[in-house]
């Protein structure tokens, strides 16, 4: 019999265990009495649970070693460090949220008043940027046509144009209009085709370093300031946890 | 006056209607306190903070049962209780004998002067077998299982007590019983003959 009833199912447990304190309802509760009847484990299962039950009701109670009425003393000591101790973590939690609310609203709305001397801060910082790049945007290019590479100077050493210049002081007063108006010619057209290869090799120095130096201002001020609002909301977050679980759990 | 009146009473501040209610409610509080934690000096702790806890917190309660609203600050003392025990090396919970071999403390009610000495005896047994039975049982099991079957308290008191749905309380229950049955089954031989299975019995 015992091995029937170890077969029983929680199910079953449960049926039992309702019908024993009344908590089946008339249909189930009929139900459950029919198959008691067909079935001798289930029978057995219930009988037993009964006489746990009537067991454990005449289990004695034992009298209270003493008294545990609070005094006068006990219950101010009590009123005392609750009121502490709340009062401390809602100042806390206070605290904590209102950060996480500033500085969500930094993050969010930079034009708020209050967020105004963060934004014009900012701003400043970013408009300094910006003309630090176009300072380098200026430099570079006098500097790009003030440095002559070597070879590039090799090369025009070879050039006849250069040994034009070369022979110009040994040129004939009749020669000197001829040869000023060639080296003219030449000059001008070597000066565009520099310009043209610098201008594009500047463009994308300057570009790139635009794009970093933009990247660097947009990520630096919103990372610190991403991970302090995470930070406070987290914060205030377990705070408040803290402070409802201290409330219900007493 | 009723137990509501002297909720709200304590709540504007009166410290002598809170002692009437702890006085009203101070046995079940120690017995549900002993049975889930098996020793005198852990129910005596449980119970004295609940009730100053309850103190404490007495703007919580907002109408409703005040045992049940009690029982929960009682069952939550005896888990803070339960969780040290399981931080801290376990401590015999038998009573501890002096030189001479004689129990220091015994239970309040083997000293009643209407049972007699053979009663008694016969209950401190059923009384063993039972504590044994039920320190066998998972926490939350024996908390229901106490409330329920030792004290005879209703399955929504105990549902708001425990702080957990009524279904949930059932399936405990159910599974507590399950249990508790089928350990004191070992204990049919030991136990006196009124209280055995009257199928054991013939």
């Amino acid at each position: 019999m015992t091995m029937d009833i170890k077969k029983l199912s929680n199910k079953d447990w449960q049926l039992l265990s309702d019908l024993l304190d009344g908590q089946l309802d008339a249909a189930k509760s009929s139900k459950v009495l029919k198959r008691l009847e067909k079935e001798p484990a289930l029978h057995a299962a219930y009988e037993n649970l009964r006489w746990t039950q009537s067991l454990m009701r005449q289990v004695p109670r034992r009298k209270v070693p003493h008294n545990y009425i609070l005094t006068r003393h006990m219950a101010a000591e009590a009123k005392k460090e609750s009121g502490v101790k709340r009062s401390y973590y809602n100042l806390a939690s206070v605290l904590a949220s209102l950060v996480f609310v500033v500085l969500l609203a930094i993050q969010l709305v930079p034009n708020l008043p209050f967020t105004r001397f963060t934004s014009k801060s900012m701003q400043s910082e970013e408009i300094a940027l910006r003309e630090m790049v176009v300072e380098d945007e200026a430099e570079e290019p006098a500097m790009g046509l003030m440095a002559v590479p070597e070879a590039d100077v090799e090369e025009s050493m070879d050039a006849p144009e250069f040994a034009a210049a070369e022979g110009e002081a040994e040129a004939t007063p009749e020669e000197e209009p001829m040869l000023e108006a060639f080296s003219m010619e030449v000059t001008s057209e070597e000066s565009e085709e520099l310009s043209d290869s610098e201008d594009e090799t500047l463009n994308l120095d300057q570009t790139m370093v635009a794009e970093e130096q933009e990247n660097a201002f947009k990520s630096k001020p919103l990372n610190w300031l991403f991970i302090a609002t995470v930070v406070s909301g987290l914060t205030a977050f377990a705070l408040a946890f803290i402070n409802q679980k201290n409330r219900r759990n007493f | 006056m009723d137990e509501l009146n002297l909720a709200k009473m304590a709540q504007k501040g009166s410290l002598d209607a809170f002692n009437q209610l702890v006085m009203i409610h101070q046995e079940l509080a120690y017995n549900v306190a002993f049975r889930i934690l098996s020793d005198p000096a852990a129910a005596d702790d449980a119970t004295q903070t609940a009730f100053i806890s309850a103190y404490r917190h007495l703007d919580s309660y907002r109408g409703g049962s005040f045992k049940a609203w009690l029982m929960r600050i009682v069952t939550n003392a005896c888990y803070d209780e339960l969780r040290r025990y399981k931080r801290r090396p376990q401590v015999d919970l038998e009573p501890q004998s002096n030189e001479s071999g004689e129990e220091i403390e015994s239970p309040a009610w083997l000293a009643d002067d209407t049972l007699s000495i053979e009663a008694r005896v016969e209950l401190s047994e059923l009384e063993q077998a039972i504590q044994h039975c039920l320190d066998n049982l998972p926490d939350d099991f024996r908390v229901v299982a106490v409330m329920v079957d030792v004290e005879g308290l209703d399955y929504q008191t105990v549902s708001e007590a425990v702080g957990t749905p009524l279904g949930t309380i059932k399936s405990r229950l159910a599974r507590a019983r399950a249990r508790m049955q089928q350990c004191l089954q070992h204990f049919q031989e030991l136990l006196p003959h009124q209280f055995r299975l009257e199928s054991e019995k013939r």
